[in-house]
């Protein structure tokens, strides 16, 4: 890979990671309701919400019931709209009064802005009793509002700031997958070609791929600390990897152990072929059929739904290919490394 | 639910992972006997008049059988000593079948791989261990389904992914074991 030489190259990886990590720490949050209380009593529910990024006044306010079809018709007006310092006060007529909403149903609380699109707060009620048979009505018609375009991250509950991770966590194991592939080809082409060099292309190529799962193990325990409570959690993505991280010392123990060059070469190479294959298995297909955390895996939806907008895109793939641009050289400099010390011997 | 024995009142779920514990080890150190048992002489002898992909076909199904009689002997003395909860005759028999199938499969590569460098019995286990983790945990789960009457959603799913590591990991044998054949 003489390209990797090329100056051109090198200032690009350095340009896009650097791009990646500036654009990723410094665009700001869009605003979005940020806590969220309520009072209730048997005819009211009064609401209380802090958006303190929020500049703008709101154009519409309601309680939307969370369902699959079109259902513009199970909505809550409030009666009443106050603003208060960073924030507003609503008052609505309680949801249990009405035919329309069920034991169970979850209520999502949704504020309307001009330039910032829905403002929502997820699953905000949960409606656990049910007295009245009044069926709303309504004369007012709501369609969903489109976001305009600003150089803003979405703002989730939960993820808040920490979806910056993602230029940072997904990266790393994009890149640890397309080295430990490299890895996997070079060992292929030793056994097919038999020169010592796909060897130590090989090795060092799951070296580099070892530091960049590292890496990503440790960016995504500080991610799990600030979103689902705990540095390590039973998931089974997280095992596997862990798992696979092993699968792959033992490979380097396997190489340590053997003085012979040749015979180092060809049973780390199988070897090598053992793992990757069982190692996919292990953090591609498995987390996808069991319970997973994971956006994309045991029935979660996919990572798109938090990359809607095309702001997060723009650091996003720069960032994978950035890294991944990185991992490549620093694979090419330890070849260089090994090669030059291979000759000297 | 708890199990009780002539020895000790056990849950379940202990009683499951232990069992699958002492079945791994127990084929691993099958393996690694089996695998020093022979001498270089013999084997030059095999590489005289077989090819070496039914040389580890042989092997691997030997050791399927042997690793599953000694699996079936641990489950007696297991329900012996530490009582059974089991609720499903056949579905246990299957998922020990598979589960040392599994083990011997692993382990008949890894022990290749090692055969013939110094520290191989060290060097067999840790090149299985980290592989063998995920097969304990699906086996563990299949056997789990053992101790009701029903079986679970998971049960064909869990059947299915078993069974495809396993060809899976045969094919990868057959296919890599020539070339390490020699040394």
């Amino acid at each position: 890979m003489s390209f990797i030489n090329n100056r051109f190259f090198q200032f690009l990886c350095v340009f896009l990671i650097g791009y990646s990590l500036i654009g990723g720490l410094l665009v700001p949050l869009s605003p979005n309701i940020e806590q969220l209380n309520y009072k209730e009593s048997e005819t009211e529910l009064e609401v209380e919400i802090k958006t303190p990024k929020l500049k703008e006044t709101l154009s519409e306010v309601y309680l939307k019931k969370v369902s699959l079809g079109d259902t513009s018709t199970d909505l809550i007006f409030p009666t009443k709209i106050g603003k208060k310092v960073n924030g507003y006060q609503f008052t609505f007529p309680h949801p249990k009064l009405y035919s329309n909403f069920e034991k169970g149903n979850n209520l999502d609380l949704v504020c309307q802005t001009e330039t910032w699109g829905d403002l929502r707060y997820f699953s905000a009620f949960y409606i656990d009793t049910v007295t009245g048979n009044t069926a709303l009505s309504h004369t007012k018609k709501i369609s969903p509002k489109e976001k305009q375009f600003h150089l803003s991250f979405p703002n989730r509950t939960i993820l808040n700031e920490t979806i910056r991770n993602l230029f940072f966590h997904v990266p790393m194991w994009f890149a640890m997958i397309g080295l430990l592939t490299y890895s996997l080809v070079q060992s292929i082409l030793f056994l097919s070609k038999n020169q010592l060099l796909s060897d130590i292309k090989a090795s060092m190529g799951a070296r580099v791929g070892m530091i960049f799962g590292i890496l990503g193990i440790l960016t995504g325990m500080v991610w799990a600390k600030f979103t689902w409570g705990a540095f390590w959690t039973n998931d089974p993505k997280l095992n596997g990897a862990a798992i696979g991280m092993l699968a792959y010392l033992a490979y380097f123990i396997l190489r340590g152990s053997i003085e012979d060059e040749i015979k180092k070469a060809k049973l780390s190479a199988v070897y090598n072929i053992f793992s990757y294959t069982i190692y996919m298995v292990f953090i591609m297909v498995l987390p996808r059929i069991n319970d997973s955390l994971h956006p994309g895996n045991g029935g979660n939806p996919g990572f798109n739904v938090y990359e809607q907008d095309n702001v997060m895109r723009l650091f996003f793939y720069p960032a994978v290919i950035g890294w991944g641009m990185l991992g490549f050289w620093l694979t090419e400099l330890y070849v260089k490394i090994h090669s030059e010390k291979n000759n000297l011997n | 639910m708890n199990t009780q024995g002539a020895l000790v009142k056990m849950e379940v779920k202990y009683w499951n992972v232990l069992f699958w514990v002492i079945v791994l080890f127990s084929t691993i150190n099958e393996l690694i006997a089996q695998f020093s048992k022979e001498n270089e002489g013999i084997y030059l002898y095999y590489y005289t008049i077989i090819r070496p992909s039914s040389f580890i076909l042989a092997k691997i199904v030997f050791h399927t059988i042997y690793s599953s009689i000694i699996s079936l002997i641990t489950f007696l003395i297991f329900t012996l000593w530490f009582g059974s909860p089991v609720e499903n005759y056949s579905l246990i028999l299957l998922s020990i079948l598979i589960g040392s199938a599994s083990f011997s499969i692993l382990f008949t590569l890894t022990t290749a791989i090692s055969k013939g460098l110094k520290n191989n019995a060290v060097l067999t286990s840790i090149l299985g261990f980290p592989l063998s983790i995920p097969l304990i945990t699906l086996v563990s789960k299949l056997s789990k389904e053992a101790f009701f009457q029903t079986t679970s959603d998971n049960f064909t799913i869990n059947l299915a992914i078993l069974i495809a590591f396993n060809i899976i990991m045969v094919v990868l044998s057959v296919i890599l074991y020539p070339y390490i054949w020699r040394e």
